[in-house]
């Protein structure tokens, strides 16, 4: 009994300490962000500014060309397309795998599997030239498009939550003649909110915080994503490190917003992933 | 109840944005027509329309003025740098556009990244009609065909190369063709803190001074916190950039690049690159990756007040001016055995592809006019290429004084740098420089033997 | 409804022709921007070619030039390295994490919450930050190991000694939520029963964990070793923003050597000669592991 006590404080000291490192940077950043670059580089640090500078959020929102407003636009136009597509073509496809008996599923599947395998830079180049030979460089094409029609990630893990629901589902409906696609999107998907709050985030995070890609593909400043912004603070001949950290504040944002609302969601969705591959 | 609701909202939406992009589409039409009088203004465009709101200045003695009041079509122009420089070339657009009502002149403002998007750009076959390149990409350009030649402008207007600094056009010409346009340069300087000279009771420099006494000042102007744990203000800082090593190997005289072979290793080279170490290993600067890892804020710390010389080009100044909150000057860079000054510089291009050269050409030497030039140089981000302007204090204003850029004019440019940049190869054999380089100022080796690798690197794999 | 009768087909031959029409799209967007990709790649290679001229064949001189390219072998070390300092360090941070929230604690799912924040966050944004607090002279972290410890300020970017380590750990700090949560959902899918049976069997907590636990979680633990070799090949952003490969070579990786190469230098084939080895090598790996884990990888439940 009292070593169980003892251990379970001891837990709870371990978990706040872990909080406070996984917390710490973040704080970090927000009083950084509201120093003066003086501040910023004073010896001893500061740890609350003297002076909060409220003006460094505005500069970095309206700095450079276009607005952080704009390129959070230009980040919408690529993440919000990208995850909702993704998802319907993903379910879709996972619902097949898992429910629809068809000649090479099996191998069909292999091959989505095995593409998660192959990492971007292998395919990085003969896909860039494709699109430059599109005639698509310097557009969202290329950031969209090749997640779009379903990933092989987002797949595996719709055909895993799909595979937990009992077959009784849809097999009533089926026999009254109902077609695979009404099943999908009128019973599989009502009841797939905890996989599709998943890929949401996941598909979401993944476009909105890619930079290499929009480094590669965009080139003119009326099209770059709050990342890119974010970089050019800095660029070879000065760091502003007061309006990153306020840009970055205002980066993050979006995502910490989508993540709180679906994070209970997440965890499920993760763990049914994980547990079987 | 809850779902008619939500298909009727899903309804609405669609049929509005159909509606949109019917209206886009239409409007889409309508501003094609209007902003390009060049496409089917045959019959409209009889005589150059004179809006009444922008009167054209006749009484300027810009030689292009008049053509360009019979020209019409778009020209798109890319370029890099700071917001600074965004805002002045759109100043420098707009006041074109007044004389060229005819014209449309898009700006295309690229912050980061600069080179991987002329090349990405290129290799698309998208190129901009005008477009920066950096001194040492011009050969690469130009080799594979996507640069048009410009001897033609530059005889159709003069005044371009009249009075022009000697050795500016050289990065540009290849072969006798001008393929690139040094639409300025900026000349590599020392800023002083004169506020830390003062406190450290030390005679600020003149432009006469040595290397052997740069050390000394930087020596005694570097303090240490109170309990001498660390240094509170640097003398001086160095930056792991080409502009850098290439200033203090020209100031022993060194041909670091040559016969087509890196020649680091080479005793003047050696001695030159030797400053630059010294100074971080006396203490007197910091490593320049002890800043930033990636050496990009140096010059934060001069503005903060943590350094009190600071080697760097004239793009300094205007954040220099609204942010130091001090005495500054800048003097020459200290003499070696002898001087030179680093070519920094994006120069222009036209494109090979662009189907409206005649407006390009126009344009350039517009910017390059003593009126497009005064919409550009006000703010000290650069020096003109005309020896006329450089002593004119619309174009080189204080502060900080103007002596050491005008003198810097006379020692610009080395042989090494111009061919090295010539190779077409410098990006990767800079990247080479850099990062062994970096190794050495950080203390992890010599620079001897740094030199020797970059040698070896580069001559076995690059300049075989 | 009806259309079963209509178009003269049978519930089966309905359902496989659903089924191919389901994954059409997802195929065809798999053949097009991964599989065509990887055999273009290879095919590339075999040129020089600078995107602005005419590829010139050149057999397999890429590959001969590659494996005497000090700069590719440093990088390949590197990301070998790489794996080795952070793989495990991963691996053992985020598994401590799981044990420690699979207790019955109050107020678990808002640590787990909390823990998986840096995962959301842009890895510009993090990258970024850690710049900045890993900074040699004016960094909070030298500020408080000086403070504290009296320890002589790092170049944790800056000294090649340290560099690599020093963006394992942000790493870590990054990922170990996602891992975690892998592991902890491993672990509480583990069968109530058989600690009950360990316990009646008074087992110490110490074989409760290695012989019970471990085990149990392999499969997982084998998973997040896997996809993190898969992400060392991928590293770039990190470096692009934190380092450049800095200081000297010490962290080039193969993705930022490779991206060099493509978009900075323009030896495109040179690059996709890179890729190719990149994909080998991954190859390799992924058919050891799946030996080593000595029964396939099943998908199906």
């Amino acid at each position: 009994m009292v070593k169980s006590k003892t251990s379970k404080v001891l837990s709870y000291i371990l978990v706040i300490l872990v909080a406070v490192i996984v917390i710490l940077p973040f704080l970090w950043m927000i009083v950084s962000a509201f120093k003066s670059q003086r501040e910023l580089f004073a010896y001893p640090p500061t740890f609350f500014p003297t002076e909060w500078k409220v003006e460094n959020f505005i500069e970095a929102a309206s700095r450079g060309s276009i607005s952080f407003v704009q390129m959070f636009f230009n980040s919408m136009k690529i993440a919000v397309p990208a995850t909702v597509f993704n998802i319907l073509f993903s379910t879709m496809a996972g619902y097949a795998f898992a429910r629809l008996q068809f000649r090479w599923r099996e191998s069909v599947f292999m091959l989505f599997i095995a593409s998660m395998m192959v990492p971007g830079a292998v395919t990085l180049i003969p896909r860039f030239l494709m699109f430059r030979d599109l005639g698509f460089y310097d557009t969202y094409v290329p950031l969209v498009v090749p997640v779009m029609f379903g990933t092989a990630f987002s797949i595996f893990l719709a055909r895993q939550f799909f595979m937990t629901l009992p077959k009784e589902m849809e097999e009533a409906a089926i026999v009254d003649g109902c077609s695979h696609f009404r099943v999908w999107w009128q019973i599989f998907m009502p009841l797939a909110k905890p996989i599709i709050a998943t890929l949401a985030v996941f598909q979401f995070q993944s476009a909105y915080n890619d930079f290499m890609g929009p480094v590669i593909y965009l080139a003119s400043d009326s099209k770059f994503t709050v990342q890119m912004g974010l970089n050019s603070f800095r660029n070879s001949f000065s760091a502003r490190y007061d309006l990153i950290m306020a840009g970055s504040i205002l980066a993050l944002i979006p995502v910490v917003i989508l993540f709180v609302c679906c994070q209970k969601y997440i965890i499920r969705g993760i763990a049914m992933g994980a547990v079987k591959g | 109840m809850k779902k008619n609701r939500l298909t009727r909202l899903l309804a609405l939406m669609v049929t509005l944005v159909m509606a949109l992009s019917l209206l886009s589409a239409c409007g889409g039409d309508d501003t094609a027509k209007d902003n390009d009088p060049g496409g089917n203004s045959n019959t409209n465009t009889t005589g150059p329309s004179e809006p009444s709101g922008a009167p054209a200045p006749v009484n300027t003695d810009w030689e292009g003025a008049e053509t360009a009041s019979g020209l019409s079509g778009k020209v798109t122009y890319m370029h890099s740098g700071d917001d600074y420089e965004r805002e002045m070339y759109a100043n420098v657009f707009k006041k074109y556009m007044e004389y060229a009502p005819g014209v449309e002149v898009e700006q295309m403002y690229v912050p980061s990244d600069y080179s991987t998007k002329v090349q990405t750009l290129a290799a698309a076959g998208s190129l901009p009609d005008l477009f920066w390149v950096g001194e040492a990409g011009v050969r690469q350009y130009a080799e594979a065909g996507y640069l048009a030649n410009q001897n033609e402008i530059l005889e159709q207007y003069p005044q371009l190369t009249e009075d022009i600094i000697d050795g500016v056009l050289d990065f540009g010409n290849i072969d006798g063709n001008q393929y690139a346009f040094p639409k300025d340069w900026t000349s590599y300087v020392m800023y002083l803190n004169l506020d830390l000279f003062k406190e450290a009771g030390v005679t600020p420099p003149t432009n006469d001074w040595t290397v052997e006494e740069y050390k000394e000042l930087a020596a005694q102007l570097t303090t240490l916190s109170a309990d001498g744990s660390r240094t509170d203000v640097y003398g001086t800082a160095i930056n792991n950039y080409r502009a850098d090593w290439i200033n203090w190997m020209g100031n022993y005289g060194a041909e670091w690049f040559k016969d087509g072979k890196s020649n680091l290793s080479s005793p003047e080279a050696l001695q030159g690159l030797r400053v630059m170490s010294d100074l971080v290993q006396a203490g007197s600067a910091p490593s320049p990756g002890s800043v930033s890892a990636t050496g990009d804020s140096e010059d934060r710390l001069f503005i903060i007040g943590k350094v009190a010389m600071y080697p760097s080009g004239r793009w300094c100044i205007p954040s220099f001016r609204s942010e130091c909150d001090f005495e500054w000057d800048a003097v020459e860079m200290p003499k070696g055995t002898t001087r030179s000054c680093p070519f920094i510089c994006s120069m222009v291009c036209i494109a090979d592809t662009s189907a409206n050269k005649d407006i390009a050409g126009n344009l350039l030497s517009f910017q390059m006019s003593d009126e497009g030039l005064a919409l550009v140089m006000g703010s000290a981000l650069s020096l003109p290429c005309y020896t006329d302007l450089m002593e004119n204090d619309n174009y080189v204003n204080t502060p900080p004084s103007t002596d050491a850029f005008i003198n810097s004019a006379a020692y610009l440019g080395t042989q090494s740098q111009i061919d090295a940049c010539l190779t077409g190869k410098w990006s990767e054999y800079n990247s080479m420089i850099y990062a062994n380089l970096s190794e050495a100022f950080e203390g992890l080796t010599t620079i001897e033997d740094a030199a020797a690798k970059i040698d070896s690197q580069a001559n076995g794999s690059l300049f075989n | 409804m009806k259309q079963s009768s209509r178009t003269g087909m049978t519930l089966k031959q309905r359902e496989a022709a659903t089924g191919w029409i389901f994954v059409a799209l997802p195929l065809v967007s798999l053949i097009v921007f991964m599989y065509y990709p990887i055999v273009r790649s290879f095919m590339i290679s075999g040129y020089e070619w600078n995107l602005l001229t005419e590829p010139k064949f050149i057999g397999l001189q890429n590959y001969k030039t590659l494996f005497q390219d000090e700069v590719f072998l440093t990088s390949l070390w590197n990301t070998f390295r790489w794996v080795i300092i952070y793989v495990p360090m991963s691996v053992i941070t985020s598994f401590l994490l799981a044990l420690l929230l699979d207790q019955k604690l109050k107020g678990a799912g808002f640590f787990r919450t909390l823990y998986y924040l840096p995962v959301v966050a842009p890895i510009v944004v993090v990258a970024l930050l850690f710049v900045w607090i890993y900074n040699t002279d004016y960094g909070i972290l030298n500020f408080i190991l000086t403070k504290v410890f009296h320890i002589d300020p790092i170049g944790w970017l800056t000294d090649s000694r340290y560099s690599l380590f020093a963006i394992a750990v942000m790493s870590v700090w990054k990922w170990a939520g996602y891992n975690m949560l892998i592991f902890l959902a491993a672990l509480q899918g583990i069968d109530e029963s058989i600690y009950e049976a360990a316990e009646l069997d008074g087992i110490t907590p110490m074989t409760k964990l290695f012989k019970i636990k471990v085990p149990l979680v392999m499969p997982s633990i084998y998973f997040v070793m896997l996809t993190s070799v898969i992400d060392a090949f991928q590293m770039f952003t990190e470096i692009f923003i934190m380092t450049k490969g800095g200081p000297g070579y010490s962290t080039y990786t193969v993705s930022y050597y490779l991206w060099s190469n493509a978009f900075e230098y323009s030896k495109m084939g040179y690059a996709c000669a890179m890729s190719a080895v990149m994909f080998v090598i991954i190859l390799a790996v992924t058919l050891v592991q799946n030996k080593v884990m000595d029964r396939k990888v099943q998908y199906d439940s």
